[in-house]
């Protein structure tokens, strides 16, 4: 109810974006369906564009048309959510799906990331994800930049670009 | 030791919070009321075993826990340890009862003093136990409870404190803390609600790793997804009662309740094409103060008939499930 309420601060002045920063992450399961049931028709009776800031992803998956992966400051991945599911150009996006139990995939083992971010007090030499990446090779010291990968999906990692060998 | 291989065992428990009248109140002799938190809960488990005590806020999940804990005097019922009954003991009797059943709390942030060292939090229950005799043999305790929550080389953390470590670090020192007294039971009340996604499947992996070297681990969770992964058996909550049980492969994949059946129908699968169709009820649990008669579940339950306002239906064991899964729900054809 508290939350219902700061939406309807958030929208009594007519904005044309909003920005929700973890709307459910403190809500239970059904409240929180109840939130993005109600975003989800904000969005598409208002027209409104909403931003939703989250480390709930299948949350994202249900909600969302795009999305953007970001790790230690910077944007890793971008692209439409069934390609970042089904075919992820960076391995954290893999690793962080991996991550989240899933109702329907019982048995699968879930995975963590191993180690932590990088402090961001100090200068990040190569790949901000390769100490805690399982496909690093000699390529990650330098730290890659965003490119297109697919239609509408960009990703920083050099295993997009690796030549075969 | 008793026969029955359930170490822990509920039975028909009741609690209940006076709700506070008031000088006028009182004056006036208005009726005393009371919030049900809990209404007559029976659960067991066993030595290896997690069971998944699950529901939305509000529904006694936690009240359950804490009095198993015996932190809140129960109505009535019995909760047995090794077939012993907990509820009449005294404080005097219940402390060596307490380090055999040890609880792990939601917010490490909050739970670890912050101005001890890894090395103090871990070793202060032995010293309230007066366990682990020697100074040497306690610091070999602290060691084997850190490694066993895979903080290693234990050294490295020894001295740390808790603003120093990640979260995932903490909830892993809280857990070594509540291990370092080689408990039988540890309750979990929701251990990776407030951790990051990318350190979560790391501490459950650790309570899994527990629970298979015999550990009885209940766990309080309102996240269907992590209990159908690491649970062996779930139990659905809804305002006080528990209206669904069974293996949680039996709950997950054929669901009796019209309860069960909502909560799993709104937990967000990771595959985007996997989009359901949620079955969002409305409103928000009522309150525990005025509990609706007949089916407790009735004014929000999508297909309830004209008799759920009336009959309370009890937990019992459907048409066409396995053994050991039952459900509270009049609408259900009766099993064998």
């Amino acid at each position: 109810m508290r939350q219902r309420a700061a939406i309807a601060m958030a929208l009594s002045c007519n904005p044309r974006v909003l920005i929700a920063d973890e709307p459910t992450t403190a809500l239970d399961v059904m409240v929180q369906a109840q939130i993005l049931e109600l975003l989800d028709e904000l969005c598409s009776d208002f027209g409104l564009a909403l931003v939703l800031v989250t480390h709930d992803l299948p949350v994202v998956a249900q909600l969302c048309d795009r999305c953007a992966v970001m790790y230690a400051g910077e944007i890793v991945e971008r692209g439409p959510l069934d390609t970042l599911y089904h075919a992820p150009g960076h391995p954290y996006t893999r690793m962080l799906f991996a991550a989240s139990p899933d109702l329907g995939a019982h048995d699968e083992t879930v995975m963590s990331i191993p180690g932590g971010p990088p402090r961001l007090d100090r200068p990040i030499d190569g790949c901000p994800f390769r100490p805690r990446c399982d496909s690093a090779f000699p390529p990650c010291e330098v730290r890659p930049s965003l490119l297109p990968v697919g239609e509408g999906h960009d990703a920083a990692c050099h295993l997009n670009t690796r030549v075969p060998a | 030791m008793n026969a029955s291989p359930a170490v822990l065992e509920v039975e028909d428990l009741v609690v209940r919070y006076p709700i506070h009248r008031g000088l006028v109140g009182s004056a006036t002799r208005r009726p005393q009321r009371n919030v049900h938190a809990v209404e007559g809960v029976s659960l067991s488990l066993e030595r290896g075993e997690m069971l998944a005590l699950v529901g939305e806020s509000g529904c006694g999940k936690t009240t359950t826990a804490q009095a198993v804990l015996r932190l809140v005097d129960p109505v009535s019922g019995a909760i047995r340890f090794e077939g012993r009954d907990l509820v009449p003991l005294g404080p005097k009797e219940l402390r060596p009862v307490r380090r055999r059943i040890q609880v792990v709390y939601q917010d490490p942030y909050e739970s670890l003093d912050p101005r001890f060292r890894v090395r103090g939090i871990v070793e202060e229950p032995l010293l309230i136990h007066r366990l682990g005799g020697s100074k040497k043999e306690r610091i070999e305790r602290v060691h084997e409870a850190l490694r066993r929550v895979e903080l290693s080389p234990p050294e490295l953390y020894l001295d740390r404190y808790p603003h120093e470590l990640s979260g995932g670090q903490r909830q892993r020192v809280a857990i070594a803390a509540a291990l370092v007294l080689e408990p039988d039971v540890l309750v979990a009340d929701e251990p990776v609600s407030m951790l990051d996604v990318s350190v979560r499947a790391g501490v459950l992996n650790v309570l899994d790793g527990l629970r298979q070297q015999g550990l009885a681990i209940l766990m309080i969770t309102h996240d269907l997804s992590t209990a159908a992964r690491f649970a062996q058996r779930i139990a659905v909550m809804y305002l006080g009662r528990i209206v669904e049980e069974g293996s949680a492969e039996a709950v997950v994949r054929n669901p009796q309740h019209p309860y069960t059946k909502a909560l799993l129908s709104v937990v967000p699968r990771r595959d985007p094409r996997d989009r359901q169709r949620p079955q969002i009820l409305k409103g928000e649990t009522p309150d525990a103060v005025s509990i609706p008669g007949g089916c407790r579940f009735h004014p929000r339950c999508p297909v309830a008939e004209e008799r759920c306002a009336v009959e309370d239906p009890e937990l019992a064991r459907p048409a066409g499930v396995e053994d050991g899964h039952q459900a509270a729900c009049l609408l259900l054809p009766a099993g064998p």
